[in-house]
């Protein structure tokens, strides 16, 4: 099959940037980031400069890719990562449009690479648990309900690709800061500190430029893994508790 | 080459708690004046530096991915040992331990393993307790499943991502380390050499990938938790960032390369589907729980599968495996699979996969249960080939997985390079030939929650040999020959791009060194590895600039060291005049086709010391002993 | 490579959501008021001109609740000035394209939408609670000697330019509650598991009452089902 690109194109952060058209040779077994090895090897092979991506694990878990396809993070297929979309999704003659996430807490290192990192900086304001290596009691002496626990994994399944960054009109990474917060807020390991994760992870998440959430619902339908908006709920309610704390 | 593994005396079950008491420990005012260096952010790495910047040590963590949580431990879907015996099924610490020894066909050392089994419980408490949501039963207490053939239920898991949610609890350890100003992370940075100084390694040599720039850190101990070295394959299921390159480095510097022949082919992946194919995705094995391997009996038979009667199909693992089915070992499971393509009765357009047929089950339980059981894996299947297991069986094929061998090291986890320390799957240690479902989590975890803390703190207690600085000689020498190598690579002008020298590479290894080999096959391999290598060194294309991101000028720096690499692991297939585990050799088989182990000649681990830029590598053996596991045949009949 | 330590913010995202929601319940709650008030029309001129007497009767309550909604009215508006331009500047190069999978119309035009409903409530205030667009009306009294508003009412309904500026405006509350009363839920924490489809209704179902509420009385005057005669 036959495939039209038009890929953005941008050297480093502070360059300006433009698309570029290419026409690549497919098959519909392919993933989309092998079309797109595709394309680099041709490239390289006439000497121009291949296309930069960010790919890991080529399993849909590790969260590296991150393709805006035609308008939508992670391409046309609901709960899958650019690396898992093949493109028998497409058909022989399409043209297709590839742009980096966009938003300003993720700006472009390189063609469609994007920095991340305020990710991390949002977990490391308290998305954790505080408990030392060797500290913990015997794992079953805190029961769970199955439905706590399950709902928990439903928040942890969380990738952090940014995938809900880039699909929100606001570039809000509600989704994404409420998930970790909902993951723990659920389990009991995860109360002593409820107040001052949300606190600080909220703070942290405003900090780094993202917009707010307004309730689109646009992140939870690019969400590669799926994950609902009930997080986001899940945040506020902890926020609010947190606010009408006296401590 | 130096090999003391520092086995402490005593009985096994008391030798971790005497060698605990023995070891010297460090102040706790002095640990935050000592530097540890920590490459990689996995499960070994993420909870190795965390857990000693908890106890109170300075720590650098570097990783090449945009962040710690990416490292590749993330994509292990099965689950992770531990001997709780919360089912009451009669499981044990020694249990636990006689399996992986056994498992690992006799070429693992009996004292790591059964520490490993030891501290499997407390990984399962501090996992919980970092909020990791294992599945659990109604009433609230965690739950578990038999995994890879095991006779007793050990495996805790979360759903198929159970790698997932642990080093997204190592990375929470980690962030809570971050945060308190104790780890320094250096996410998108390479490990390019480690610096020795006075025979002690003290530093490292980076490469900054968004600007290229070369950097050097000293410090007082450095620890390497970067991965397995699968991806000389090209085809393998590794991330595709995983390499070989500080592991090599070290081994370059003088660190024992320890059974590097044994790989790891996973029984049930999705096959490859054409020339394009960038790597393989794993389908968990609990699928050989419900589904029936075949192949038609005729080679010669393209009907599609539906269409083939009973009579006309060869259930080949429950034909040669009564006792165990399709529930074999990987490594036999793998070389079932393989025996049956080669003899052409493969299936498929390339006729290298065999049916993993679900419709006895989906019959036996109705669709929703299989559905409720496996849909996700049905639908990532789905979603890679396009064809529906519920209608048609799954083709599945063996796939590079994991590594068992690796940088060799002592019971401290230290390796024969003072100070220089490695944890997890880039460590020879625990899983002999071959490792078992659900122990690679459990190892990674491990070593770096409850044994890198006590180890290291004695060897700074003991071994250390004061300060250094980065202006030290040994930090220029390390740093020019790492620039030169970069602007070497960047020099060449070549015009063939980085892939196809490593996917010739791959296509080198899995005919020659990979589930089968034989001595002809690896003289061949130890023929084409040097010529390849010397076009690639011709004719490699690396566009671009070398001070910005460039990840052709990474993989061109991974895949070099893969061309060196391979001819080791080829010298240490050639070695091993015997079959155990991972390894097979052709010429070591019984009449009816099973591995023949050789105890009385190998039961050693090999590791290969570097000679020189075009030597063979030295082989150095350290003997194993069996004291508590007799050393029986593995017979899955 | 890191942007820097983050830079920290008076306010955070979630408070400002958390005004405009608390202030959004209060509006809600005056607007259904309203529009039962409306509705009062289907009684006659009698009970609607009581109901308005009974109003105006309040006194230093008619102020608290005017400058209360007029306060309300400010924050909301505040909030939501401060959130769409932080919403604004988290992209500064925007897509040559994206693409919705869920959002609504109404949730993509929620700032316009408020703006609009803004000025036409200036215009609706300036109509009935000043009497600046029809002086005249303004001045009629029914039979108790009372402002006449029923009359008022009607016969402003009879002109099809305010009956159709009047139907726009409901048409802008509507829509911007449709998403803003589910929006609210979600803000306050309380769509979640089995209660979050019903919640996602709340907003559509209610904006649908009010649509249905506000609409009869003026479309009646205007079929002549409710005459000033």
């Amino acid at each position: 099959m036959k495939i039209k690109l038009t890929v953005w194109r941008q050297r480093n952060r502070n360059a300006q940037g433009a698309f570029k058209d290419y026409e690549v040779e497919a098959s519909p077994d392919m993933s989309f980031l092998e079309m797109f090895d595709v394309l680099n090897e041709s490239l390289i092979s006439k000497g121009e400069e291949p296309v930069a991506f960010d790919h890991d694990c080529r399993e849909g878990i590790c969260g590296a890719c991150s393709m805006v396809i035609n308008g939508s993070p992670h391409g046309p297929r609901q709960g899958t990562t650019t690396c898992q979309l093949h493109m028998r999704s497409f058909q022989d003659g399409d043209h297709i449009v590839v742009e980096p996430w966009r938003a300003r807490a993720f700006p472009i290192i390189k063609d469609l690479v994007v920095d991340r990192s305020s990710f991390d900086r949002i977990q490391q304001a308290g998305g954790y648990i505080t408990v030392n290596t060797g500290a913990p009691q015997d794992a079953n002496a805190i029961p769970i309900g199955k439905a706590e626990a399950d709902e928990a994994f439903d928040y942890a399944a969380c990738i952090g690709c940014g995938a809900c960054v880039a699909a929100c009109p606001n570039a809000s990474a509600m989704l994404f800061t409420a998930s970790k917060v909902a993951h723990l807020s659920l389990l009991p390991q995860g109360a002593p500190e409820r107040r001052d994760r949300v606190r600080r992870m909220v703070t942290a998440m405003d900090g780094e430029g993202f917009g707010g959430c307004t309730n689109h619902g646009e992140c939870s339908a690019a969400c590669p893994k799926e994950i609902g908006q009930d997080a986001i709920t899940l945040l506020n309610r902890e926020f609010m508790r947190a606010g009408v704390s006296a401590k | 080459m130096e090999l003391d593994a520092k086995i402490p005396s005593g009985p096994i079950e008391k030798k971790w708690d005497k060698h605990r008491f023995e070891m010297k420990l460090v102040n706790p005012a002095n640990k935050r004046k000592f530097r540890i260096l920590v490459v990689g952010s996995g499960l070994a790495g993420a909870s190795a530096a965390a857990t000693l910047a908890e106890l109170g040590y300075e720590v650098d963590c570097f990783c090449f991915q945009d962040s710690p949580r990416r490292a590749h431990s993330i994509a292990a879907q099965g689950g992770i040992n531990a001997a709780k015996n919360y089912q009451n099924d009669g499981d044990s610490v020694y249990r636990l331990f006689y399996d992986t020894v056994k498992g690992g066909d006799y070429r693992a050392r009996e004292a790591n393993v059964y520490r490993l089994s030891q501290v499997s419980v407390d990984i399962i408490d501090q996992c919980v307790a970092q909020g990791v949501p294992f599945a659990r039963e109604y009433g609230g207490m965690l739950t578990n499943r038999s995994f890879g053939g095991a006779q007793v239920s050990r495996t805790f898991y979360a759903r198929g991502q159970t790698g997932q949610q642990l080093l997204l609890g190592a990375y929470s350890a980690l962030n809570r380390m971050i945060d308190a100003g104790k780890v320094t992370m250096h996410p998108r940075t390479e490990m390019l050499d480690v610096v020795l100084v006075d025979g002690h390694a003290r530093g490292l040599i980076t490469r900054n990938l968004i600007t290229g720039e070369i950097s050097r850190w000293a410090g007082d101990a450095v620890i390497l938790a970067t991965g397995g070295y699968g991806n000389v394959f090209y085809l393998s299921t590794n991330a595709k960032g995983s390499n070989v390159t500080s592991a090599f480095r070290a081994y370059k510097k003088g660190a024992g390369f320890a059974n590097p022949c044994f790989t790891q082919i996973h029984p049930t992946c999705i096959p490859v589907s054409g020339d394009y194919q960038s790597k393989l995705t794993l389908m968990s094995e609990s699928l050989r729980n419900d589904g029936r391997v075949w192949v038609p009996s005729n080679p010669e038979d393209a009907r599609a599968p539906n269409e083939i009667p009973e009579s006309e199909r060869d259930y080949y693992l429950e034909r040669r495996y009564p006792s165990f089915g399709n529930l074999v070992p990987r490594d036999v499971a793998a070389r079932a699979a393989k025996k049956e393509c080669d003899e052409g009765r493969g299936v498929g357009s390339t006729g290298l996969s065999v049916y993993l047929d679900f419709a006895a089950a989906i019959e036996r339980d109705g669709r929703d249960q299989i559905e409720d059981r496996y849909g996700n894996l049905f639908e990532m299947y789905e979603r890679i080939t396009g064809e529906s297991p519920y209608r048609q069986p799954m083709r599945i094929y063996p796939a590079v997985h994991y590594t068992m061998g690796g940088l060799w090291v002592d019971y401290n986890l230290m390796s024969n390079i003072p100070g220089l320390h490695v944890l997890g799957e880039a460590n020879f240690s625990d899983h002999g030939a071959n490792r078992l479902g659900a122990s690679a989590l459990m190892q990674g975890l491990a070593d770096g929650y409850f044994v890198i803390p006590y180890t290291l703190g004695h060897y700074l207690a003991t071994g250390w040999q004061g300060k250094v600085a980065t202006d030290h000689p040994e930090f220029d020498k390390a740093e020019e020959e790492v620039k030169a190598k970069v602007e070497k690579l960047m020099g060449i002008g070549g015009r063939t791009p980085v892939d196809v020298f490593h996917r010739e590479l791959g296509q080198i290894m899995w005919d020659h060194c990979g589930m089968a080999r034989n001595r002809e096959g690896l003289q061949k391999a130890l023929q084409l590895i040097p010529e390849l290598r010397e076009r690639f060194w011709n004719d490699v294309a690396v566009p671009g600039d070398s001070m910005e991101l460039n990840p052709w000028l990474e993989k061109a720096g991974r895949v070099a060291d893969f061309l060196e690499f391979g001819e080791i692991m080829c010298h240490d297939a050639l070695d091993r005049e015997e079959s155990c585990g991972g390894h097979f050799r052709e010429e070591y088989q019984t009449d009816e086709g099973e591995a023949l182990r050789d105890d009385e000649n190998y039961a050693y681990g090999a590791v290969w010391e570097y000679q020189g830029p075009d030597a063979a590598p030295k082989l150095n053996k350290e003997e194993l002993s069996f004291e508590y596991v007799k050393l029986t045949t593995r017979s899955y009949k | 490579m890191s942007q820097g330590k983050a830079q920290s913010l008076l306010v955070s995202s979630v408070t400002l959501k958390i005004v405009m929601a608390i202030t959004g319940v209060a509006m809600v709650g005056f607007v259904v008021i309203h529009m039962l008030g409306h509705l009062i029309v289907f009684q006659g001129r009698v009970a609607y001109n009581d109901y308005a007497e009974f109003l105006q009767g309040l006194g230093g309550l008619k102020w608290i609740a005017r400058f209360g909604l007029l306060g309300m009215i400010g924050a909301h508006i505040a909030a939501a000035t401060a959130l769409t331009n932080r919403n604004q500047r988290a992209r500064p190069e925007g897509y040559v394209k994206l693409r919705s999978r869920r959002t609504t119309f109404a949730a993509k035009s929620m700032w316009f939408a408020g703006l609009a409903i803004f000025f036409a409530l200036l215009y609706h205030l300036a109509h009935f609670t000043l009497g600046w667009v029809d002086a005249e009306q303004y001045t009629w009294i029914d039979e108790f000697g009372r402002h006449d508003l029923y009359s008022h009412f009607v016969i402003s309904f009879e002109d099809p330019r305010i009956l159709g500026t009047y139907l726009a405006f409901v048409v802008f509350v509507c829509m911007h509650l449709s998403h803003g009363v589910t929006s609210m839920f979600k803000t306050m924490g309380l769509s979640r598991g089995r209660f979050t489809k019903p919640i996602e209704m709340i907003g559509p179902v209610v904006a649908i009452i009010l649509f249905l509420g506000f609409a009869a009385p003026p479309l009646a005057c205007m079929m002549g089902v409710v005459t000033a005669g």
